[in-house]
């Protein structure tokens, strides 16, 4: 078994719902890019079974925060996800969280030093 | 991995778990295109194309891991997924009480095919002849949708097999419920006291349903079904007695003799109890309505089924599983005849005697397997559609 396809324990928590709706917040992807942009963004620091990128795509459609449609790219036929309004409210709501968090990691990081 | 071809491992994996067919169609084509892209990409990067395959089924998963994750992410998007205890085990239950709600609703809000609506018993006869049988088809309408609507959440939600079955079977439970035989279980060797007042000879009851206007106009002959062929359950009231059917034939001079007005038929099979009753009935002229009603625990049945106008066959079931009312006299106004008490000691819901028991039961077990016969058949068919459409040949 390939070593990458191992998933990474921090991809599961809530990380990869804050990375799918930031990237999707820019164009609408199909699962195969979003993996392709993910690792290209995070220099593969971020390892996991590129499968386990649509049991997530699929849970945020539910939830109604991203929806899908089939597009037709250069001949080939994908299931293209973008962000929805509700989505967009997610994303603001999550990076505000994810801000509130590193800004008091740092701090205590910064405190260690002084 | 048993299966060296991902994609029909994961589908395998994914119906194995109960994965709705739809969603594992859209999965497995995703997953068959993203494998596409990785060794499209291998391939590009100079691999071969057998080391490109090789290379990105390992950066795709594992199969099995996958179909898991697939089914909790189904699990965790629905209501139903998350709750499957409340869902499927105390829901069903409330829904109970809300089929006794609308059964309730039914008998009691006048609806003319209600088995207690008497309103116009007279120029509507035969509401009093499918009245019950209505009735008890309405019970198993509301079971069996009820029954639909939970295995389709339940299959919706990719709760798999057991919760299908716990939720059948306490809707089951339920349509056993709804048939109670309350009758007591004695004896027969040694009649219990309570029946000492009845006639030993036959331990029936009989009730009319249905009598034509004619006679009710008459007042007087209550057994006067001019002409028509009629069938005549005799329930024993004491528990584990068999049933007797009596097929019944006018006589020669129907209407105005009693004791010529009925013959047995020639179809009709009489123990040695029914042929005293029947003797009995003859001697003392009971078809009169007075004597009827002077009779203490005697009410009759009859169902008039003309073997012209239905099969043999439906008569026949008819007569073996549906037992109506029970009402003794029509003159100027119905009177009702008082049940024995001991003989039937709870109310029962499914129709005063309906049919067996058995049948409110197997109902739900019967959809569930249906609906979970209909699932698997649908994800062979899938199968068959991905090896047409050589999907995994990525």
């Amino acid at each position: 078994m390939n070593k990458t396809a191992k998933t990474n324990p921090s991809f599961l928590n809530g990380v990869p719902e804050l990375l799918v709706l930031r990237l999707l917040a820019r164009r609408a992807m199909y699962g195969y890019e979003i993996v392709k942009e993910i690792q290209l963004q995070t220099k593969d620091a971020l390892a996991f079974g590129e499968g386990c990128i649509y049991p997530y795509l699929h849970y945020l459609e539910a939830e109604k925060f991203v929806k899908s449609a089939r597009r037709e790219v250069e001949g080939r036929s994908r299931n293209y996800y973008e962000l929805t309004r509700r989505g967009h409210k997610r994303l603001a709501a999550l990076e505000n969280e994810w801000s509130r968090v590193t800004l008091a990691v740092a701090a205590v990081k910064g405190a260690q030093y002084v | 991995m048993s299966d060296p071809n991902p994609i029909t491992a994961l589908q395998r994996e994914l119906l194995k778990l109960g994965c709705p067919v739809k969603i594992t169609r859209r999965i497995v084509r995703e997953a068959a295109e993203h494998l596409e892209d990785l060794e499209q990409a291998g391939v590009a990067s100079g691999l071969t194309p057998a080391d490109a395959t090789t290379k990105a089924r390992g950066q795709f998963g594992r199969p099995d891991e996958l179909a898991q994750r697939h089914m909790e992410a189904l699990r965790n998007s629905s209501w139903w997924g998350r709750y499957p205890l409340l869902g499927f085990g105390l829901m069903p239950l409330g829904s109970v009480v809300g089929v006794g709600f609308l059964c309730w609703l039914w008998n009691m809000s006048g609806f003319p095919l209600a088995p207690n609506f008497t309103r116009f018993p007279i120029h509507y006869p035969w509401l009093w002849t499918w009245s019950f049988p209505l009735f008890c088809g309405f019970v198993m309408a509301l079971i069996g949708l009820v029954t639909v609507y939970y295995c389709r959440h339940c299959l919706q939600a990719g709760l798999g097999k057991r919760w299908i079955w716990a939720m059948g079977g306490l809707l089951a439970l339920h349509g056993l419920c709804l048939h109670i035989d309350s009758r007591q279980v004695v004896n027969l060797e040694s009649p219990p006291v309570v029946l000492r007042d009845e006639k030993t000879a036959l331990h029936g009851k009989i009730s009319i349903t249905f009598l034509p206007p004619t006679d009710l106009a008459s007042g007087s002959r209550p057994m006067d079904l001019s002409g028509a062929l009629s069938v005549f359950k005799v329930r024993h009231p004491i528990k584990g007695a068999p049933d007797e059917i009596l097929v019944l034939k006018p006589g020669e001079n129907p209407g105005y003799n009693p004791g010529d007005e009925w013959v047995p038929a020639d179809n009709v099979m009489l123990s040695d109890q029914i042929a005293a009753g029947w003797a009995d009935i003859q001697q003392r002229q009971l078809f009169e309505a007075e004597d009827f009603l002077s009779e203490p625990g005697w009410t009759a049945s009859v169902h008039p089924l003309s073997t012209e106008k239905y099969p043999r066959s439906f008569q026949k079931f008819i007569s073996s599983n549906v037992e109506f009312g029970h009402f003794v006299w029509l003159g100027e106004e119905t009177i009702q005849a008082p049940l024995p008490t001991l003989a039937y000691g709870w109310p029962r819901l499914a129709s005063n005697g309906g049919w067996p028991s058995w049948i409110n039961a197997a109902l739900p077990l019967l959809i569930v397997a249906v609906m979970l016969a209909c699932q698997k058949r649908t994800g062979q068919r899938l199968q068959v559609d991905l090896a047409c459409a050589n999907l995994t040949a990525v």
